[in-house]
């Protein structure tokens, strides 16, 4: 929480600038455009959390605003409800919106989430101007002039000031401690990358529905706002199109990466209309635009973190190499946001009973009836030629794949306290991040993992579900600083995962997979490209982990390594296992030889 | 109802023109275009603007446009599009949208707000076809819509480049490996796909006048044109466009000039939503102009 303070420090000074304007000047001109900025940074913080947080472009952020104000100005105006009560109601209203783009977002990625927000946005703005009979058509909702405190509708200037900016401060502590607190971390997964989110135990889906919600709870209040103090909504000023690119226009260029970002874009946007309105009129309508079009095709191709972020990169340029979190000390107890809950599952390794399990797609069988049993306690290797059905296996054990039939359970070898029940258990139907809940943890072969963190955050955010066992009551962090030294990874600490090199990055895997506590780890060919000299390292660390608690099922290639370090082999051939049973046993037994091996197997073994 | 049909279809057929060139672009550099139908108004703004000020034709002027269109686009592949190829997804949206901005913003400063129709007796002059009364240049737009489709399709079949950019879209690694040239494929196909784009946006000028939100319009028709058809797919967006030019007629007939849009998008939602690799898709892999990958 300690990195907290430097925002928090940074809001102070904000609501500090703008609370001292009105004692300072009474020029209605400054207050009128403090106030529009300050709603516009509500609703592009808003649009940040959904966007530059989680990685959700949405385009229809107008709906969301227009939601807040037609809401509450219609119960206002028709339904005579105080606007202190209409205000929640409207929030709601964004919030339930939101969700619909959620569910959306359940089925759709990329492009098409761009693209069907957009249109939930203008069938709004489309449904708003037709429906005329409630909303007011083209000629929208105008407001009667009526100050009164609980309506929130004032006769000067100056309230407005104090209530937009009460809001924005409050947003921004919400952000603040979304950033640094277990939900900003899992947005963040989701954002980098959605399969390594769920490998480490994240419900994607409902992430990106949290998300959504308060990225609409915002939004909408910064309708709210908007419908309190303009008085006048209509179609064109909530919902259009320009609107719902404003908060994303206005986050880009100020810089998605952080808090502040969206402030920053709405003061140069806004600021710009209204230099612009002054500096040629209003003969060249289109002036603004150009720039803003302009703007956001640089900042998005050169300045991919905008303003913020070319500033801040060039501060950390000059900051000496060091993790920020090593140098806070110990965790600080019950109010550090991101100590997760200690590790109630004892360290007692899981092993896996597969019965005829069988994959089909597109009219290849690539999993053709296995039925094989994972010993817990111990090292497995999965051995075959390449389209034996390995990574295939794996990717069906840990739920990546789905199996057309059979049954994959899973065993808990000891005595466990939360998974009492999980002695034996069905997994066969549960997806990624159920399994990881339920111990198991994955590598893949082409390295995944979150690009744009660094190893330090990769490792702590895949931690921060289910402390490490290695750690009992350790804070994500450390449990992460205790993997990296372990994995001999500290000199890369604080590098974005996007810039190691690939030996490196897969060390990074392993870590990654440990730091979720799992009790059956899955390792999809780790010891592939790494040099001769670091095969003993990792390979060390591999053996050890059944002491620890941890069952360790790989799929690999270098039999010099499988002979040496596995207890017990798998030979998988044509999607069948042709063979099972201790390094030795399976060196002489004549199908595995015949199918695969074709040499003398004992001979690897050095 | 017949009226509705034939009249939907002869629109839908200008439309799936828009679509084929977003989908064409799509389908080898996987950018989707958010500026493609701010090609199309500018292209009719202009066209119009340059009718009423010289004595030039609808289609004379039309040429003119197109040919000036070429360098234009050139340019716009160069300084914008060339650049974001390679990168993340939300560059691609963003980039496109602020081009989008670029376009009606330069639209506004150069040709002002306001509505631009061409009134030419020619092209407004009634025809009647299956029983059917058509103004002569919805048919004129038909037609040679139909044709350059036609026309595409055997060039991507038929010509060398055409080969090349059906290779790059099935595979950009392995189009690289053969030694392919990636970057003239690409231009040649962002400049194509612009071109269909300003080759409708002159087609519809004659019949359909424009503003400059007109653009945004065009680019949300021709998105639901290519979900329904499946993004990256010619034969689909074809498909797709027949489609969406009946609806959009039909609401607008039956129900109200202000509606068809709110269709359209409920339309797009449901694929979208039920069948996000389009209608034309065939179950195979990966379907890049209506055929399976190799």
């Amino acid at each position: 929480m300690r990195r907290a303070v430097i925002p928090s420090a940074a809001l102070a000074a904000v609501a500090a600038v703008v609370a001292v304007v009105p004692v300072l000047t009474s020029d209605r001109f400054l207050m009128d455009l403090l106030v529009i900025i300050v709603i516009f940074a509500i609703l592009a913080t808003g649009w940040n959390v959904a966007g530059g947080l989680t990685g959700l472009f949405s385009l229809g952020h107008g709906a969301l605003f227009a939601a807040g104000a037609y809401t509450s100005a219609l119960l206002y105006r028709d339904a005579d409800l105080p606007m202190l009560l209409a205000a929640p109601v409207a929030i709601v209203a964004g919030v339930l919106l939101a969700l619909l783009f959620g569910a959306m977002a359940a089925r759709l990625r990329g492009h098409y989430f761009a693209l069907a927000t957009l249109t939930v946005g203008m069938t709004v703005y489309l449904l708003l101007q037709n429906l005329g009979g409630i909303t007011g058509g083209d000629e929208g909702v105008s407001l009667p002039i009526a100050p009164s405190s609980h309506n929130l509708i004032f006769a000067d200037k100056v309230p407005y000031v104090y209530l937009a900016l009460g809001v924005y401060v409050a947003v921004v502590i919400t952000v603040i401690a979304l950033h640094h607190g277990p939900l900003g971390a899992r947005m963040r997964a989701v954002r980098e990358d959605e399969i390594t989110a769920r490998a480490i135990g994240i419900r994607v889906l409902r992430t990106r529905l949290q998300a959504l919600a308060i990225s609409g709870a915002i939004s909408a209040a910064a309708g709210v706002l908007y419908a309190c103090y303009t008085l006048y909504v209509t179609p064109t000023n909530t919902a259009a199109v320009d609107v719902a690119l404003q908060p994303a226009l206005m986050s880009i260029i100020g810089g998605m990466g952080g808090v502040f970002g969206p402030l920053l874009g709405a003061i140069a946007v806004v600021g710009l209309d209204q230099y612009l309105i002054g500096a040629v009129g209003s003969e060249l309508p289109g002036l603004s635009d150009l720039i803003y079009g302009a703007l956001l095709i640089i900042c998005i191709t050169v300045l991919p973190g905008g303003v913020v972020g070319a500033l801040h990169g060039r501060r950390r340029r000059r900051r000496p190499v060091a993790s920020p979190e090593v140098g806070t000390g110990k965790p600080r107890g019950g109010n550090d946001v991101i100590l997760a809950a200690p590790a109630r599952r004892p360290a007692a390794p899981a092993g896996l009973r597969l019965t005829d399990v069988r994959v089909r797609r597109g009219g290849l069988t690539i999993v053709d009836g296995v039925s094989t049993t994972i010993p817990a306690g111990v090292v497995t290797s999965l051995i075959g030629p390449n389209g034996a059905g390995k990574t295939s296996l794996l990717n069906v054990v840990s739920g990546f794949m789905r199996a057309d039939s059979g049954t994959v359970h899973l065993v808990s070898g000891g005595c466990r306290t939360a998974h009492a029940a999980a002695a034996d258990r069905d997994i066969t139907d549960l997806g990624p991040a159920e399994l990881c809940r339920w111990g198991i943890a994955r590598t893949f072969q082409q390295a995944r993992g979150f690009p744009g963190l660094s190893v330090q955050e990769n490792i702590a955010t895949a931690a921060q579900l289910r402390t490490a066992t290695t750690a009992q009551n350790a804070t994500p962090a450390v449990a992460a600083r205790a993997l990296i030294a372990e994995l001999e990874l500290t000199d890369y600490a604080d590098k974005p995962l996007s810039e190691l090199p690939t030996g490196i990055a897969r060390r990074v895997e392993v870590a990654r997979a440990l730091a979720t506590g799992p009790s059956l780890l899955l390792l999809d060919e780790i010891v592939a490209g790494l040099s001769d000299d670091d095969i003993p390292q990792l390979m060390a660390l591999v053996a050890g982990l059944p002491a620890r608690g941890v069952t360790v099922l790989m799929v690999e290639h270098h039999l010099e390594v499988v002979m040496r370090y596995s207890d017990h082999i798998v030979v998988m051939d044509g999607g069948q296992v042709i063979g099972a049973g201790d390094p030795a046993s399976v060196a002489q037994d004549p199908a595995v030889r015949a199918a695969y091996l074709g040499g003398d197997l004992t001979r690897a073994e050095v | 109802m017949w009226t509705v049909l034939v009249l939907g279809v002869a629109y839908g057929g200008v439309l799936a023109l828009v679509a084929a060139g977003l989908t064409l672009v799509f389908g080898v550099m996987n950018v989707v275009n958010f500026a493609h139908g701010d090609v199309v108004m500018v292209a009719m703004i202009s066209t119009a603007a340059l009718a009423a000020h010289t004595r030039l034709g609808p289609y004379a002027a039309g040429a003119v446009v197109v040919a000036a269109s070429i360098p234009l686009l050139a340019l716009v592949y160069g300084a914008v599009i060339r650049g974001i190829i390679a990168r993340s997804l939300h560059v691609h949206i963003f980039a496109t949208i602020g081009l989008s901005l670029v376009l009606q913003a330069a639209a506004l400063v150069t040709f002002g707000p306001g509505i631009r129709s061409i009134s030419d007796a020619a092209t407004s002059a009634r025809v009647t076809i299956t029983g059917v009364t058509i103004e002569s240049g919805r048919l004129i737009a038909f037609i040679t819509a139909i044709v350059l489709a036609a026309a595409l399709w055997f060039f991507l079949r038929r010509a060398r480049l055409g080969r090349e950019i059906r290779a790059v879209a099935a595979n950009p690694a392995a189009a690289l490996l053969v030694g392919l040239r990636m970057e003239r494929v690409r231009a040649v196909t962002f400049i194509g796909g612009g071109l269909l784009a300003v080759i409708a946006g002159v087609l519809i000028i004659p019949f359909q006048p424009v503003k400059i939100s007109t653009g945004i319009s065009f680019t949300l028709i021709s998105f639901v044109i290519v979900v329904l058809g499946g993004l990256g797919s010619l034969p689909g967006a074809l498909l797709g466009g027949l489609i969406v030019g009946v609806v959009h007629t039909a609401v607008g007939y039956y129900i109200g000039t202000a509606w068809p849009m709110v269709a359209l998008f409920v339309v797009f939602l449901a694929a979208i939503l039920l069948r996000p690799q389009g209608l034309a898709h065939r179950g195979t892999a990966q379907t890049i102009f209506g055929e399976a990958r190799v």
